[in-house]
């Protein structure tokens, strides 16, 4: 959580820009990420993470009422925006097809050849599995949020999220092992 | 490895800092036109989430209704320039037409005309006159010089009755042998 989050959330609300700037500063590389390891492509994730700010932005007015987690707030907007994207176009390059050069493309500045390929493997047995585990697993290892907040996220309760959890990391341990 | 440590890696990857400012900033100016009071914000973002493109102000209705005013205006102005530019075209001919002097004209091109026939009976004559010097070799010398001068008489009534066309050796030959 961002040191002075609530009070920068209330002044967003009034409609304190400057506010909100700070908010998007400190979550909009985490959405970026988690858009991307979603989509697979780099372009579609910058358009995809830019509105999902912008409707952040609208719509922040509502935020207060529903007493959620900021973070889990945004994080539900993005899940939703790609879920709209996917209705209305499918990805052009799919994670299966993601090699080397396309690591340029994703953004992933990693210098060293055996990270990037390990980076690779995640991705690709993270593809594998399915959205919600997909999710979980990056909200919670990637992004560091909470039980609660992941929760609220995906719309599921806590100990489902825990249950989740627990298979989500057995399927991509699988999904490791065939990849090998 | 762990699983989890190998999905920390992810954590490597980063948006480009060029898009992040241009995304910060077009981000931030759609809530440029919010009112600070919670309720009257919450209308205006409806309002424009609604009707993106139908939301004009009254402002920009006055500017388009002056700039569309302004269009007809020039174009009325346009019209009527080239309308009044015909009949002031019609206007003016009579008075153009009296500077110039008709007859003055037709007295000169008839006097040109004149000239040109002068020239011609000029040069006919001339040619007459070398005709005469051949025919003259072939005559004996003494009608010569009577038949030349009645020739000379006749073919000079001859040429100025036909201006456009010089005799040729037919007619001289006929005039000859009369």
């Amino acid at each position: 959580m961002l040191d002075g989050e609530i009070k920068l959330i209330e002044n967003a609300v009034r409609g304190k820009a400057s506010a909100f700037g700070l908010l998007y500063d400190h979550y909009q590389p985490k959405i970026y990420r988690f858009v991307l390891i979603k989509v697979g492509r780099r372009e579609d994730a910058e358009d995809l993470t830019h509105q999902v700010f912008i409707n952040a932005w609208l719509n922040i007015s509502n935020y207060k009422d529903l007493g959620f987690p900021f973070s889990s707030w945004l994080y539900r907007i993005a899940r939703n925006q790609v879920i709209d994207s996917y209705r209305t176009r499918k990805p052009e390059i799919s994670l299966e097809e993601v090699d080397e050069e396309n690591f340029a493309d994703l953004g992933i500045n990693e210098k060293s050849i055996e990270n990037k390929i390990q980076i690779e493997h995640v991705m690709k047995a993270l593809k594998g599995l399915k959205e919600d585990y997909q999710d979980i697993l990056v909200m919670r290892f990637v992004e560091d949020l909470s039980v609660r907040e992941t929760a609220v996220a995906v719309g599921k309760s806590e100990g489902a999220v825990k249950l989740m959890q627990h298979r989500a990391i057995k399927e991509l341990k699988k999904a490791f092992d065939t990849l090998r | 490895m762990e699983t989890t440590e190998l999905l920390k890696k992810l954590k490597t990857i980063k948006p480009d800092s060029d898009y992040s400012r241009k995304s910060r900033m077009v981000v931030l100016s759609h809530g440029s036109t919010r009112s600070t009071g919670s309720g009257r914000a919450e209308l205006t973002i409806n309002a424009e989430n609604r009707l993106p493109v139908f939301s004009f102000s009254f402002r920009q209705i006055a500017t388009g209704v002056l700039h569309s005013g302004w269009s007809i205006a020039m174009t009325a102005i346009f019209l009527l320039l080239a309308i009044g530019s015909f009949s002031v075209l019609k206007i003016l001919s009579p008075a153009t037409t009296a500077v110039v002097d008709l007859t003055g004209l037709k007295a000169e091109a008839q006097a040109i005309d004149a000239q040109i026939e002068l020239t011609n009976i000029e040069y006919a004559t001339a040619v007459i006159e070398n005709k005469t010097s051949t025919v003259s070799m072939v005559l004996p010398a003494a009608n010569q010089k009577a038949k030349s001068k009645q020739m000379k008489s006749g073919l000079n009534a001859a040429g100025m009755e036909s201006t456009s066309t010089p005799p040729t050796i037919d007619s001289v030959l006929e005039i000859l042998s009369e």
